[in-house]
């Protein structure tokens, strides 16, 4: 082999052994650099961060320019574990719209997203005042109001949604329900505490009205949800729903996750007013 | 032996021009640095987010563990530094209460901070 040939070969070694060396054994450090550089576990984190600042601060630029230069198929898994963390941990609801508005950006798909975005109506939580019809009572065999009363039939095996996690144990039960005929039906539900105190050395059970707590019916392309006590004046235990015929609502307390405590159907009855809707109070209680 | 002298001539005229491909004209970037490597501007953002988090989820060991991740000598160093700059800048009170907050409940606060603390009283 002639000089010039040994120089080639050396040369391509050379280059071949200093390319491993730059581009696997020791790659360049790189100082100032940006989000996407960031190793996996850091990017993620900036990503949650950044979610839950929109969540809190709802400055949609800023959050825009914090995820600038990062792979949306990485941003949408982490907002919607974002979401779903929030939702179950009960924040507040303005910060669920936000993280829920930032999710749907990124193509996130679940029934939270749905839900918080608007995407599903939700209707007001109390009827108007003056009804066209006034509520009859059904005959007295109609109305279960005993704390005996069992509760609608739950499912046995209910299918995980997206968004399912176990639910909280809770000593929510559902001590009666009381059905009416009207022309437009809804659901009440009343959610009280019972609270027991002992008054000289006797111990007195109190029932103590729960306001401010979440109900959420949800049914087959839809959610509904409503805070007790958001007219005060009907009672601060209470949260009312319009409901439609033809519907299956699952009732839940709280988040909209896991076995509903209620399963409802709207069915129709007769009055001598004519025919009608059942609707239902539920009287819910929760035990401390 | 002049042959050997050429492969080596070679070897490092090839290994010296790798060196300047693969460190200068083609570095490979790889997606590994730490939030320490940021750009300062980016570090400042990293410590806003994580007093914004904090406001969120209350979760203060994880925020603790964010700013050890800058790799400050004292962890509270970066976000004592930022929020008294930012203070002095007179940034508004939503940037400024929450990232007075996590330094208080960090077991920091300084004479500036106070009036934000203050403010971010309910």
């Amino acid at each position: 082999m002639k000089s010039w040939g040994v120089l080639i070969t050396g040369l391509v070694l050379g280059l071949a052994a200093g390319l491993v060396y730059t581009w696997v054994i020791s790659p360049p450090q790189y100082y100032d650099t940006y989000p996407p550089l960031l190793d996996k576990t850091y990017r993620t984190e900036w990503i949650q961060m950044t979610a839950l600042a929109y969540g809190a601060e709802g400055n949609w630029n800023r959050t825009q320019l914090r995820l600038q230069g990062l792979a949306e198929a990485e941003i949408r898994p982490i907002v919607a574990t974002v979401l779903e963390q929030a939702v179950v941990a009960g924040r507040p609801l303005v910060t669920l719209q936000r993280l829920a508005e930032l999710a749907a950006f990124y193509g996130v798909d679940t029934p939270a997203v749905h839900i918080y975005t608007g995407e599903v109506t939700v209707v007001p939580p109390l009827p108007p005042a003056s009804s066209p019809t006034p509520p009859v009572i059904v005959p007295p065999t109609a109305t279960v109001s005993s704390p005996t009363a069992t509760p609608s039939p739950r499912p046995t095996l209910t299918a995980p949604s997206p968004l399912s996690t176990p639910q909280p144990l809770t000593a929510l039960r559902i001590v009666s329900q009381t059905f009416t005929c009207e022309a437009q039906p809804h659901i009440t539900v009343s959610l009280m505490l019972s609270h027991t105190i002992t008054v000289r050395r006797r111990e007195q059970v109190e029932m103590l009205p729960l306001p401010g707590r979440e109900v959420w019916l949800l049914w087959e392309d839809g959610a509904d949800r409503a805070v007790t006590g958001f007219k005060p004046e009907v009672g601060l235990e209470r949260a009312d729903f319009a409901v439609e015929p033809g519907h299956v609502y699952k009732l839940y307390i709280d988040t909209p996750q896991g076995v509903p405590l209620s399963t409802i159907q709207v069915e129709p009855c007769t009055t001598d007013a004519g025919e009608g809707w059942v609707s239902r109070l539920l009287m819910l209680l929760e035990q401390e | 032996m002049k042959r050997l002298l050429w492969f080596l001539l070679g070897i490092i005229l090839g290994f010296g021009l790798a060196l300047f491909i693969g460190w200068e004209l083609l570095p490979i970037q790889r997606a590994n640095s730490s939030p320490a490597l940021l750009r300062r501007d980016y570090r400042e953002e990293y410590i806003r987010l994580i007093a914004a988090a904090y406001q969120v989820d209350g979760d203060l060991p994880l925020a603790q563990k964010r700013l050890v991740a800058l790799q400050s000598d004292t962890f509270t160093t970066p976000l004592i530094d930022v929020t008294e700059r930012w203070i002095q800048q007179g940034k508004p009170d939503t940037i400024l209460i929450p990232l007075v907050q996590l330094a208080h409940d960090l077991g920091v606060s300084t004479p500036a901070m106070q009036p934000y603390l203050q403010r971010g009283q309910p």
